[in-house]
């Protein structure tokens, strides 16, 4: 290929520039700073783009680097050949990579063509950009060089076939990166953790190989504690039937004690009948007919006391007799005596109101006397009237006398006139009012001492009549009136009456009573003699004591009765014969003695299921281990089995990573020699010394011996660094690039050459200007 | 008459061999669950008694949960009769924790035992427990009544003749011509059924649910219905897990990419009629190519939204066509050519190996 010119809108301190390239050799000499360097990276950027889009350093991000210092279009062109066709790329750059634009022209025709995409590089060069800076282009102080997959790839004739022998180190890094990962021996490794579980399961399976012993010793402890349980259990059901038997033969003694209880009682009731039949020497009486006596003969004795009471005393008698003689006319009617005592009464309150009329009818008298005298004085106001006259007339002969003039007489008689008249009319007034006045006092004194009069003559004739009554009513019991005691007399004469009656009641309240305690005592008599009782007259003890016995008795045939009821009933329910015949069992154990070793067995038992219980729990519990620990024994078999399926992996990863290598050794080594006489041709042309001391290995490091050993070229000075990198970088190129050479950029590959090496590089310069077009970058 | 005959229940099996800690819990309590349903459906057909012919747990530490409702199941059902036999895996703790033994609970030792299943005893049911002691010795004590219908039930593995010393060692030729009219057998795990003699059948009716993938088909019991009368015995095999268990195998021979796996166990996987509530494997088998793609996570995941559980097993080779490299100049060809000759591997890891290098060249995971 060629490039046939160029032009650059603007590229870092390039503007507007132009260039032509011919065949052969292109040397472009410039001061430092002219852009020399720009214009190298302006023809790698054409075909390969910007290198470090990523960087944030401008030194490092070449699109950075290279914005157009003036602004304008950031971009240019490139003219190259590619065998028989020309092309002209055209780039222009944004601030990121998505604002670039590629566009491809075919030269003849000026169509835009797709012979090459925007990767035109790679698909021109076959070699990435990173693989043509180490062969094709050599940038600035950057003349030693490497092999990289894609070199190595293009040397070994297979870029177009597989590319494989570029995914080498990728590959290779895969390979590691399982390895490191998986590791068996570093601590982040799998297979190093995998079998750090592995350790811990086994120890943990280890440990726990004894619960399943655990467990069988518990269940055979388990298994002795039920025996134990069971025979325990047995002894006690023996003991519950031994205490069942005694039981039963305390139950039937028991029985028996009550049987005979029975029997005693029924005969002990029988003799108390017996000795309360006694009380009654004939029959016993009616319970009912003897609590009537008993209620009569409390009424007799109540009668026998009315009859005491009532008896008569001789003072009583004899004033009977003289009662019945006094009041032989008849019994003084108390309605009548005491009408009378109330008339008598009434009688001396008229005495009293008579004192007091007569009293008051001289007063009225007294004040007749004083109103007859009052009419005949001259009352007030006729004096006031005839004193008026008086003035009338003394002004009126004032007025006539004293007056000066006529009309004033006039005046002062008329005035006196008026008086006059007024004087006058009080007068008459006066005095007739006076007269009318009096007139009516006397008139109504009058009348009330006519009333006086009257009332006093009404109760002189009242109290003639009472004392007239009063008098012949005592006179019939031959008493004499004596005025000043008649009420007293008449009021003995009705308490005599009342004294009378009273007795004569009295003595027939005790004939009564006398004749009915007669009847009760015939009645009681009779009772007592029909029970063959001997009794005195205390009837009321008598029949009580009776009443008593005949309850006792009563109650003790009762109890007997109830007795002989309930032993009725015992023998009836009970088997008598077989009580009566009761045995006690043979045993050589008591009740007691049997209940207490039962309250024994019993606590052994409870004590027992308790150990059953908590050798459950721990059962329970260990079966819970068991359990995890059955799980870890599966875990261990599975991490085991991972374990050295992983291993074996491992084993495999690492023979994969060891045979790749040696692979792409075996590749590499097969194109060691012609790159190594190609790299021998071009030192031996700069130095015109033979490069026999060189060596070149498979993975193209070349080596130098020095010192009795092959070295490193790195030890070596930078002009002869430059000068093996300058020369394997055109063995490389011979060697990847058969038919079609790519263009030689050189920006000053020679700079550290001393002058000899420079003058053989000078002579290799036009050497290879035969085969290759190159662009060399110098300064002047 | 009827009755139910079951084994190998293996109550509080752990199931964490292919289950997650959760998973196994749930199925350890529907195996628990499966247990009572079998008496549910006993109550429900007039079962009259049920054989329980050994294992009926797992390990002799058993949990309280099952323990319990095991007991409160057997004596919530006292018109059934529970005949347990213990197999290998019982020991005495379940008998041993019971305070009180139920009535309905019928157990065995190492003599014969006969218990009359009805009233009028035209059923015997005889076992005993097989020990390396009495195996050799108990079949010449076995003497039975030809007259009634003769059960008898044991725990172990059938074999023709009998093997010295082997606790789980059943002599079928021992127990020919002896009047049985059903060998109810427990310990293996799948059901069997075959002519024991002129007169009678021996059965194993299998485990009552699948636990492992070694446990596939069918599972449940035996019911029998006998006539003492007509001296008949009618058996019939009912399914009765919660779950079952598949083994899906699936040739992927030729497959290049996981889809193209996917696909071949899709299509395997359609011919089988899987219910959603099942326990599925796939073990993927054949030959790959050694740049095929396979990713049995990815394969995994793809299918275990559509079963209760999946497995895939990955039980492929690598097929290795060492002269299709022979000529290959790329870093591939050299690095084949190079594991061919290497004489530090071995043959059996050497497509392995191949295969990471290559998956390494080509950038995926490996």
């Amino acid at each position: 290929m060629r490039i046939i010119n160029c032009h650059i809108e603007n590229f870092g301190r390039l503007s507007g520039y132009d260039r032509d390239f011919t065949d052969g050799c292109n040397a472009i000499m410039a001061s430092n700073g002219q852009g020399k360097s720009t214009l190298a990276a302006f023809i790698r950027v054409m075909f390969y783009g910007f290198e470090g889009e990523g960087k944030r350093r401008t030194g490092e991000n070449e699109r950075k680097r290279y914005e157009p210092w003036q602004g304008g279009v950031y971009g240019g062109r490139l003219t190259f050949s590619d065998g028989e066709k020309t092309y002209v790329i055209q780039r222009t750059f944004g601030n990121k990579s998505s604002e670039d634009t590629f566009e491809l022209r075919d030269a003849s025709t000026n169509l835009v063509s797709d012979a090459y995409s925007e990767n035109i590089g790679e698909e021109l060069f076959k070699v990435n950009s990173e693989s043509y800076m180490r062969t094709a282009y050599i940038g600035q102080n950057d003349v030693v060089t490497h092999t990289t997959d894609g070199i190595n790839s293009m040397i070994g004739g297979i870029a177009d076939n597989t590319n494989d022998l570029d995914s080498y180190e990728k590959a290779l890094g895969r390979l590691n990166d399982l390895i490191n990962k998986e590791s068996p021996t570093r601590s982040t490794g799998s297979l190093y953790k995998l079998e750090g579980d592995v350790t811990a399961l086994r120890t943990r399976v280890r440990d726990g190989s004894v619960i399943l012993d655990s467990i069988h010793r518990l269940e055979d402890n388990m298994e002795e504690s039920k025996e134990e349980l069971a025979k325990h259990s047995d002894i006690r059901k023996e003991l519950a039937k031994k205490q069942q038997k005694l039981g039963a033969y305390k139950d039937r003694q028991a029985l028996k004690s009550k049987y005979d209880s029975l029997s005693e009682e029924c005969k002990e009731r029988d003799d108390e009948v017996k000795v309360r039949r006694v009380a009654f020497p004939g029959e016993v009486p009616d319970m009912e007919k003897l609590n009537a006596m008993q209620e009569k003969a409390t009424q007799y004795a109540k009668i026998c006391e009315s009859v005491t009471f009532h008896t008569l005393t001789h003072e009583e008698t004899d004033k009977l007799a003289g009662y019945d003689k006094k009041f032989e006319p008849g019994i003084p009617d108390m309605n009548e005596t005491t009408e009378l005592i109330r008339k008598l009464r009434d009688h001396d309150k008229s005495m009293s109101e008579d004192t007091s009329d007569k009293a008051e009818l001289k007063v009225l008298e007294s004040e007749l006397d004083a109103v007859k005298k009052d009419k005949k004085r001259l009352p007030s106001s006729a004096t006031v009237g005839m004193a008026l006259i008086l003035i009338a007339m003394i002004a009126a002969v004032a007025s006539v006398i004293l007056m000066p003039s006529n009309a004033l007489r006039w005046v002062g008689v008329g005035i006196s006139a008026l008086i006059l008249i007024a004087g006058v009319a009080v007068t008459a007034f006066g005095l007739k009012k006076h007269k009318s006045d009096c007139e009516m006092d006397i008139k109504d004194i009058e009348s009330e001492m006519g009333k006086l009069r009257n009332r006093i003559d009404s109760g002189e004739r009242y109290r003639r009549s009472v004392m007239e009554q009063a008098r012949a009513y005592l006179d019939r019991y031959g008493m004499a009136l004596d005025p000043v005691s008649v009420t007293e007399d008449l009021r003995y004469l009705h308490t005599m009456a009342d004294e009378y009656l009273r007795l004569k009641d009295k003595k027939s309240d005790h004939e009564k009573a006398a004749e009915q305690k007669n009847k009760y005592k015939l009645e009681f008599d009779k009772y007592l003699a029909e029970l063959s009782i001997v009794s005195d007259d205390d009837y009321v003890k008598t029949f009580s004591r009776l009443s008593m016995d005949l309850r006792s008795y009563d109650e003790a045939v009762a109890r007997a009765s109830k007795a002989a009821e309930r032993l009725k009933d015992f023998e009836k329910e009970n088997d008598i014969e077989a009580l009566k015949n009761l045995a006690l069992p043979e045993d050589d154990m008591t009740l007691e003695q049997i209940n207490e070793k039962l309250a024994e067995v019993t606590g052994r038992i409870d004590e027992i299921a308790g150990r059953i219980r908590d050798e459950s729990d721990q059962h329970d519990a260990l079966a819970e281990k068991l359990e995890l620990w059955e799980e870890d024994q599966v875990s261990l078999g599975v991490k085991e089995k991972q374990l050295f399926e992983g291993k074996h992996r491992y084993k495999n990863i690492k023979n994969a990573s060891k045979y790749l290598t040696l692979a792409k050794e075996s590749i590499t080594a097969k194109y060691m020699e012609p790159l190594l006489t190609g790299f021998s041709k071009y030192y031996s042309s700069v130095t015109g010394a033979p490069a026999d001391k060189y060596h070149i290995d498979a993975n193209t490091n070349i080596t130098v011996d020095e010192l009795g050993g092959q070295r490193d070229t790195s030890l070596l000075s930078t002009g002869y660094q430059d000068l093996i990198g300058f020369c394997l970088r055109l063995a490389l190129i011979d060697a990847m690039y058969e038919d079609e050479k790519p263009v030689l950029v050189l920006d000053d590959p020679f700079v550290n050459l001393d002058a000899e090496r420079l003058e053989g590089a000078k002579r290799l310069m036009d050497t290879l200007a035969a085969n290759y077009q190159m662009i060399y970058f110098t300064c002047r | 008459m009827r009755i139910i005959h079951c084994a190998d229940l293996h109550l509080d099996s752990k199931m964490t061999s292919n289950l997650d800690r959760m998973r196994a819990k749930e199925r350890k309590a529907e195996l628990l669950g499966t247990f009572c349903r079998m008496v549910d459906y006993a109550k429900m057909h007039d079962v009259s008694a049920i054989l329980i012919a050994g294992d009926m747990f797992d390990t002799g530490s058993i949990s309280a949960l099952t323990r319990n409702t095991v007991r409160d199941t057997i004596t919530a059902n006292k018109d059934i009769d529970f005949y347990y036999l213990k197999g290998n895996h019982d020991r005495d703790s379940f008998l041993s924790s019971l305070e009180e033994v139920p009535d309905n609970l019928k157990f065995f030792d190492e003599g014969w035992t006969s218990y009359p299943m009805n009233n009028d005893a035209s059923v015997i049911l005889t076992a005993t427990e097989l020990s390396a002691k009495n195996n050799n010795l108990c079949y010449n004590a076995l003497v039975l009544d030809p007259k009634p219908v003769n059960i008898v039930m044991l725990h172990g593995q059938e074999v023709e003749t009998g093997t010295r010393d082997k606790a789980e060692i059943i002599a079928l030729r021992e127990l020919k011509n002896k009047n049985i009219d059903y060998l109810a057998l427990g310990h293996i795990h799948s059901y069997k059924q075959k002519p024991l003699d002129g007169r009678g059948v021996y059965c194993y009716p299998g485990c009552l649910e699948g636990r492992g993938f070694d446990e596939t088909g069918e599972h449940g019991f035996v019911l029998i219905d006998i006539d003492p009368i007509g001296h008949k015995v009618d058996t019939s095999f009912v399914p009765f897990a919660s779950r079952r268990l598949y083994e899906v195998n699936t040739d992927v021979t030729g497959c290049m990419t996981s889809a193209e796996i996917a696909d071949k166990i899709t299509e395997e996987i359609s011919g089988q009629d899987i219910d959603s509530r099942s326990l599925v494997k796939i073990v993927l088998k054949g030959q790959l190519d050694i740049e095929a793609e396979k990713d049995t996570d990815y394969l995994t995941k793809r299918f275990e939204d559509n079963y209760y559980f999946v497995k895939v097993e990955d039980e492929t080779g690598y097929i290795v066509d060492y002269a299709d490299y022979a000529l290959d100049a790329s870093l591939k060809g050299e690095y084949v050519r190079m594991i061919e000759a290497a004489s530090d591997i071995s043959e059996l890891d050497k497509p392995e190996v191949i295969r990471m290098g290559l998956m390494a060249i080509a950038g995926e995971q490996i």
